[in-house]
């Protein structure tokens, strides 16, 4: 497989001083579906606008099958089709004029676009909500909206920043079936999120963020397996112990001090998170990362019972 | 020019949309003014050797060419910082120069639409304004140059506040200051100074001109094509920076 998009330490730095991007570098290979996890704020949309041209990086360079973001511009956007965060279609125009806008900025018109976007509505399911607005179009019917919009000019690579972001399970499942069959088509696939599940499902390969540094990457399964796919969580006094094992078994028979609760659970990609920053993702909205002390090292939770805390792996 | 012409669509498309909202938002205030300035004082009151609302409909051209036009700003701040939809543009590989061209057009047809509708108030009146088709050229590229510079300060501020300042500190004296009610000759030296200088005043002083049969001195003509072209470099500077 050929690397369609390269990334070499990309800066962010904005007025104030404010450090969003801390030198991010990755390479991703063409038809992969890759994600890019991380807590608000960790960077992550920061990163995916200054590749998309949306964000001026204060250093680094981008290039998409091999062409620098900094030459041949018009080449550059076409080669890259972008869902923002942000519903923003026209509410106004109706599903096909919104399309309709796209592909005349893109350059195409006529009788091209038109069949295009007949295909690309009925893909998305919207076919019979074309001359609909979409500003009375539901939160996923417009998410699929943006999707397909971003279709329009056939890019290589499509960005979804954090795709799913305030839709219901119901319209969540919907865009990840899309995005699958994008997927499955050869379109190569770039999303943010901060839902631990998507990534784990439907990523190929995961660069998780946080502070504005990617502080790991690699496949959900490998990154599981890097850190122990067995999770012992020890709750006492309030604090919570995990601890990563190779096998359930030795998870099981591992000593633990006086202990009021145990869970014997499989790893999730949570807890690669909260392996590497030393912070759980809540905790890292913003508040500063907690030290990570050797094999036991023991984090206090907050009134809710979602304990998270660090312990570093007694796996093999 | 297929991107400039998507940009001016989607804005022709949402005027569609509005129809009757826009006809009523450009109608109304022009009309006040006709109506509280024009008819209250009518035809007792004679300025430069015209009646008062033959006088005053120019300026009042002028003024709504400014307003309808210079409102681009307000609809491109909203597209950039609520609805996003600025990024559509930034995202396509449409360029700075096509978006700000399209942006513009659709601006300046904003504030041709504001004339015809001043027009037929003033055939009403028993005005042509089209007494010299001469008029269309001052008209024109008052238009033109206030939707260029709508979209230049809509690109400069950074927040929807900023905008709204820039109308009350700038575009609202200008309004008042710029031969438009009054001919600034009445204006105190330093005053009468600083509207010898502001585009709207030259706007006023063609479109009256053109319309009461005056000659015009051809700077007026080529001091607003200058602040056009100014505002429009400007802006098409700005796309790339407004970006963050």
């Amino acid at each position: 497989m050929s690397t369609i998009l390269s990334v070499t330490d990309l800066r962010k730095t904005f007025t104030g001083g404010v450090e969003a991007v801390r030198g991010v570098s990755l390479s991703i290979e063409a038809g992969a579906i890759f994600a890019f996890l991380g807590p608000n704020g960790a960077g992550k949309s920061t990163t995916i606008r200054m590749i998309c041209g949306l964000c001026r990086p204060t250093g680094g360079s981008i290039a998409i099958d091999g062409r620098d973001s900094g030459r041949d511009h018009a080449a550059f956007m076409r080669s890259i089709g972008l869902v923002s965060q942000h519903f923003n279609v026209d509410d106004e125009l109706t599903a096909y004029e919104n399309m309709r806008i796209h592909a005349q900025l893109c350059g195409m018109g006529g009788r091209r676009s038109a069949a295009r976007i007949r295909e690309l509505l009925d893909f998305a399911g919207l076919g019979e909500c074309r001359d609909r607005p979409a500003g009375k179009l539901s939160g996923g019917m417009r998410r699929r909206l943006q999707i397909v919009r971003a279709l329009v000019h056939e890019p290589r690579i499509l960005f979804l920043d954090e795709p799913t972001a305030g839709l219901d399970p119901m319209s969540r499942e919907r865009i990840w079936n899309l995005i699958r069959e994008l997927n499955a088509s050869g379109m190569t696939v770039f999303f943010t999120t901060h839902y631990i599940d998507e990534a784990e499902h439907y990523a190929e390969r995961v660069a998780i963020m946080h502070n504005g540094r990617i502080i790991t990457d690699g496949s959900p399964v490998a990154l599981i397996e890097g850190i122990g796919p067995w999770c012992r969580e020890a709750f006492k006094d309030g604090m919570t112990t995990r601890t990563h094992f190779r096998g359930r078994e030795e998870a099981e028979t591992a000593t633990g001090d006086g202990y009021t609760r145990l869970t014997i659970r499989r790893t999730q990609l949570e807890d690669v998170f909260i392996m590497m920053s030393g912070s759980s993702f809540e905790e890292s909205d913003g508040a500063p990362a907690r030290a990570v002390n050797g094999h036991d090292a023991h984090v206090g939770h907050g009134a809710q019972g979602g304990a998270h805390g660090n312990a570093h792996g007694g796996h093999a | 020019m297929s991107a400039t012409l998507a940009v001016y669509q989607r804005g022709l498309l949402i005027v569609k949309r509005r129809v009757w909202r826009e006809l009523l938002g450009l109608t109304i205030s022009p009309l006040l003014y006709a109506v509280a300035f024009g008819w209250g004082l009518g035809d007792q009151v004679m300025v430069e050797g015209v009646p008062y609302l033959s006088f005053m409909l120019p300026g009042l051209i002028a003024l709504s060419g400014m307003n309808q036009s210079f409102g681009i700003g307000t609809e491109l701040n909203i597209a950039r910082f609520v609805n996003r939809v600025f990024e559509e543009f930034l995202l396509s590989p449409a360029g700075s120069f096509r978006i700000v061209a399209g942006n513009v057009l659709y601006g300046a047809t904003k504030g041709l639409m504001s004339f015809v509708v001043l027009a037929l108030i003033g055939v009403s009146l028993g005005i042509n304004p089209l007494a010299s088709p001469m008029v269309l050229v001052p008209v024109t590229l008052n238009c033109l140059m206030f939707a260029a510079l709508g979209v230049l300060v809509a690109l400069v501020v950074k927040t929807h506040r900023d905008m709204s300042n820039f109308s009350t500190f700038v575009i609202t004296p200008m309004a008042f200051l710029s031969n438009t009610f009054f001919s600034i000759d009445k204006l105190p030296p330093i005053l009468g100074g600083f509207a010898r200088v502001i585009p709207l005043t030259h706007s006023s002083i063609a479109i009256r001109g053109y319309m009461l049969g005056r000659a015009v001195p051809a700077y007026h003509l080529l001091i607003l094509a200058v602040f056009f072209v100014v505002f429009f470099v400007l802006a098409v500077r700005q796309v790339r920076l407004a970006v963050d």
